[in-house]
């Protein structure tokens, strides 16, 4: 559970990035994270669903039911202004603090 | 933008749930379909890709779960859901829910009923404009506090720098006539802009007016809300008319609104200028005629204590000016002390009392019901597990548990209310004895918001219980035979039986030292045989009889004589006050041992006039020498008989018979002159619970004072022949006021009732306490016996008898007992000494009542035990094999 709590914003920010190249599915969201991390994020869909829950409430995506490519109804999420902006300023964080974490890293070695 | 998202999101947690769900699993099931998909693509079995992708996603339902924790207002959806499922759950269990929704009522209702009166009495404000700048004068002397005199009164609002509007009142009783019979109305004497000051305004017609004060001004009355509606049927034609009183024609100028009357109840009320005696001109003269109360309006931001200085120093210029009138050496001082203050000082310590026994009922309930609870919880554990298992989070079970608690307290305290409104009324009847402000007293909406609170926090309280068990367990445990839980539970119920019965044990140490001061009040000898005496007062005065101050004495004895004459009568004596009062004047008592002493240092006896019948009609036994003859008059040598407080007091170890003293008058240093001391009497009680007042006693004939109180002693029941009795006084004289007719045995019973009427309230109280404790206890050892029948069959198998079960199951309960009792002995011993006050004739840690308490709470907590104990013996050995 600690775990989860902390990568709980890291996984928010991810979403938003990968919903900002194109609105999807649930689904497409999780492969396209596990696909561009290079097989890294195995990203667990109890968790995945209610962070695009956290962010429908949040206001910063919209979900619209649509039909895909193999005419299936599915819930397609897309990123809302304010979804951008957050996604700008979350960015900008994650960068500032996460050079700072390897600065100090590199300092060590 | 964000707050339309959480709307949009929260009207669909509420309003389109099964909608909602409905898409969460359309969106799951696509979600693996298209896994599945992706793992075919992916090279392998139709079978094998739909294993993996189901594998793959984990459990649909926690997800789904997870997903709607996210969901706004999901606080809401959640609350509601609980309700339901709770009010199901308890429809289902409605043994339970009728007990506890019983002990929660009588519980919550005490307290609501004895909150009503706290804040109708102690925490509202006076129904007056900000009344918190309302003072109380007070003329405070050594020996008890002196009213004010009109020069006290002038002088006060000529000195004082803090104060604004000064104004005074004094009661009295006159003859009103003009509407049939002549009645007597209380009358409140007042300044004329008493009614200003504490911010009323007349309901119909004017206030008084600075005129209306001007000596020689036409006399108006003000009258009472309650009189208008009674007498006149609130006729607003009443302004205007008049009425005789004193002699003199009183004009109806208005009408008071429907507000509680402080300081006291009257039906009319006249300004200073109209009373004969507080307008005769030696009585404005006489700086120490002493006779009205004071009150007065802090100026703007001043405090107590600036006022306090401020009076100080004026007491103290008084005393440089006037050093006959004042005795500042002795502490002779004015004080002020708000008038709420005032009002509420003699109600407090018994409403705090009583509150604090109300809370301990509540705890008491309160733990009882946890229990039951606890109890309940063995039966829901599977139930709880499979929630758990189903996703609903700790978290969820405990929200479900408290939901539920609280629902149930909800619904007590609604139910309490009721319990609380059907105890209205006695309540009300019952604090008017202690505070003028009884009738302010309603169930209103501060009260209602106590009651909702007082509810909540119960039902968290007990439901704490169960919900903290049902936290600290996974939900694997509790799929599992779950032993643990099972011994925390025990140690969790013994706690809190024990936790009853020390309350329940403090509580009948209360009501017991209680019930034993009642006792003990009762059982005093009154210094008088109260039964089978009448009393009346017949008011007859210079002003409304044309007879003389000088003749009304004697025509009072041919009363007497007349009274003495019929054939039922045994004795009759006019004397002043009736013997449940104290006496109507405080003198200071002087001898000659003390005749350069200052006033203030002297005792203080009350004066009561008697006939030579007087011992004779009240049964009061003579101790020495001689009571009054008809020789004591006024032609006669100056005598005084005394009680033997007085004598004791004045002389003790000596006879005091032969002695000389003089009374000297609370109005000032005048003293009588030197009366011989011509015997001693037994004290008389005025009520069983307060010590006999100093008392002495002059004849009627000697005296300045006139006695209007008629005491007959009669062969049967006084009542019988009440009615022959006003017709031998309306023979002496035609159409006088008779009134307060009752017996001394009604009196005498009624100068305790306040006392009974707390004893009995705790008493109530406790006893609710006790019954509902020993449910728990009863319930907790059955529960024991329950869980520990196999363990009893194995032992009756083994060759162990019924009456070892018995000692074994009688045994656990008496612990628990005992556990309780040692934990109420110390809390005890320490609260009980708040009742240090209320407590007659005996102390706080009086060793009969204490002893008698624990005796009887262990008998009746064995007697309790011994119903599930009987149980335990009948247990079958074979059949408890069986059942594992």
């Amino acid at each position: 559970m600690a775990r989860a709590d902390l990568l709980q914003g890291t996984l928010d920010l991810l979403i938003l990035k990968v919903l900002s190249l194109e609105s999807m599915h649930g689904w497409g969201v999780s492969e396209r994270l596990r696909r561009m991390s290079g097989d890294v994020f195995e990203v667990n869909q109890g968790s995945l669903y209610p962070a695009l829950q956290r962010l429908r409430r949040k206001g910063l995506v919209t979900a619209e039911w649509r039909r895909t490519e193999e005419n299936r109804r599915a819930r397609y999420y897309e990123l809302t202004p304010a979804g951008e902006r957050a996604l700008q300023e979350e960015h900008g964080a994650w960068r500032r603090s996460s050079r700072a974490v390897d600065q100090i890293l590199d300092w060590a070695t | 933008m964000r707050w339309t998202g959480w709307a949009r999101d929260a009207l669909d947690t509420w309003f389109r749930r099964d909608e909602v769900d409905r898409d969460l699993d359309e969106e799951m099931r696509y979600h693996i379909d298209r896994e599945t998909r992706a793992n075919i693509e992916r090279g392998m079995e139709p079978a094998e890709a739909r294993r993996r992708a189901l594998v793959e996603f984990g459990g649909v339902e926690r997800t789904k779960e997870h997903v709607r924790n996210e969901a706004a207002g999901r606080w809401l959806a959640d609350l509601v859901q609980d309700a339901r499922y709770g009010g199901r759950t308890l429809a289902r269990t409605p043994g339970y829910t009728v007990v506890v929704l019983i002990t929660l009522a009588l519980g919550i209702g005490a307290n609501t009923a004895i909150f009503s009166v706290v804040d109708g009495v102690l925490l509202d404000p006076l129904p007056y404009a900000s009344d918190s700048d309302l003072v109380f004068l007070r003329n405070q002397v050594p020996a008890g506090d002196l009213a004010f005199s009109v020069h006290d009164i002038e002088d006060l609002r000529a000195r004082t720098g803090t104060l604004d509007e000064v104004v005074e009142y004094h009661g009295m009783t006159f003859t009103l006539r003009g509407l049939g019979e002549p009645e007597l109305v209380r009358t409140g004497v007042v300044s004329h802009n008493f009614f200003g000051v504490l911010g009323l305004e007349p309901h119909i017609g004017r206030d008084f007016v600075d005129e209306d004060d001007d000596p020689g001004a036409e006399p108006v009355l003000m009258l009472a809300y309650e009189y208008w509606v009674s007498r006149f049927g609130e006729d607003p034609g009443v302004l205007g008319r008049a009425f005789e009183m004193n002699g003199m024609m009183h004009t109806v100028v208005g009408v008071l609104p429907p507000v509680p009357q402080y300081p006291a109840e009257n039906e009319v009320y006249m300004t200073t200028s109209s009373c004969p005696i507080r307008s005769g001109a030696d009585f404005v003269a006489n700086r120490q005629a002493r006779m009205m109360s004071v009150f007065a309006r802090a100026q703007d931001g001043r405090d107590l204590e600036s006022i306090g200085v401020d009076l100080d120093r004026v007491t103290a210029s008084l005393a440089t000016d006037f050093p006959e009138a004042y005795d500042t050496e002795a502490g002779q001082r004015f004080v002020a002390s708000p008038l709420k203050e005032e009002l509420v000082q003699q109600a407090r310590p018994t409403l705090l009392v009583l509150l604090g026994i109300a809370l301990f009922v509540l705890l008491i309930a309160c733990a009882n019901v946890a229990n039951l609870a606890l109890a309940r919880m063995t039966r829901r554990e599977q139930e709880l597990s499979v929630r758990a298992t189903l996703g609903a989070g700790r978290g969820r079970i405990v929200r479900q548990l408290m939901t539920e608690s609280v629902m149930l307290s909800v619904a007590g305290g609604a139910l309490g209310l009721f319990v609380a409104l059907s105890t209205h009324g006695m309540l009300v009847s019952w604090a008017a004895r202690y505070t003028r402000r009884a009738h302010e007293v309603s169930i209103d909406l501060s009260v209602l918001g106590f009651t909702l609170l007082a509810s909540v926090v119960t039902g968290l309280a007990f439901g704490l219980a169960p919900a903290l068990l049902a936290r600290d367990t996974d939900a694997a445990t509790r799929l599992r035979a779950a032993g643990g839980v099972d011994r925390r539970r025990g140690r969790l119920q013994a706690g809190l039986v024990m936790a009853q019965v020390s309350l329940s044990f403090v509580l009948l140490v209360g009501a017991g030292l209680l019930g034993r001061s009642f006792l003990a009040a009762r059982s005093v000898d009154p210094g008088y045989e109260p039964e089978g005496v009448l009393a009346m007062r017949v008011t007859m005065n210079d002003r409304n009889t044309t007879l003389t101050r000088t003749e009304l004495p004697a025509v009072y004895l041919e009363i007497e004589r007349r009274l003495t004459a019929h054939p039922a009568v045994v004795s009759a004596s006019v004397t002043t006050g009736l013997p449940t009062q104290g006496g109507m004047m405080q003198y200071g008592i002087r001898t000659e041992a003390t005749e350069a002493e200052p006033q203030a240092s002297l005792p203080t006896a009350a004066l009561r006039t008697a006939s030579p019948n007087f011992l004779s009609a009240t049964g009061t036994e003579l101790r020495a020498g001689r009571f009054f003859t008809d020789a004591d008059d006024a032609a006669g040598e100056i005598v005084v008989v005394v009680n033997e407080s007085l004598a004791t007091r004045l002389w003790p170890g000596e006879a005091a018979v032969g002695r000389r003293l003089a009374a000297c008058s609370p109005f000032g240093q005048t003293c009588t002159e030197y009366a011989r001391v011509v015997g001693v009497v037994e004290d008389v009680v005025t009520r069983g619970d307060q010590a006999a007042p100093l008392q002495f006693y002059q004849p009627s004939l000697q005296s300045a004072f006139t006695g209007q109180d008629f005491l007959v002693r009669a062969a049967g029941d006084p009542m019988a022949v009440a009615e022959e009795l006003r017709a031998i006084v309306h023979e002496v004289h035609a159409g006088i006021p008779i009134s307060a007719v009752t017996t001394l045995d009604q009196l005498w019973g009624d100068a305790l009732a306040p006392r009974r009427l707390t004893t009995m309230l705790i008493g109530v109280f406790a006893l609710l306490a006790l019954a509902v404790s020993l449910a728990g206890l009863a319930g907790v050892v059955a529960f024991g016996v329950s869980q520990r029948s196999r363990e009893i069959g194995i032992r009756m198998a083994l060759g162990a008898d019924r009456a070892g079960v018995l000692a074994m199951v009688l045994r656990q309960g008496v612990g628990l007992v005992a556990g309780g009792l040692a934990i109420g002995l110390c809390v005890a011993w320490i609260g009980t000494r708040w009742l240090d006050g209320m407590l007659w004739g005996i102390g706080a840690h009086d060793p009969a009542t204490w002893i008698g308490v624990v005796v009887a709470l262990l008998g009746v907590s064995i007697a309790a035990c011994w119903i599930p104990a009987r149980r335990a013996t009948r247990v079958d050995p074979a059949s408890a094999f069986r059942a594992s």
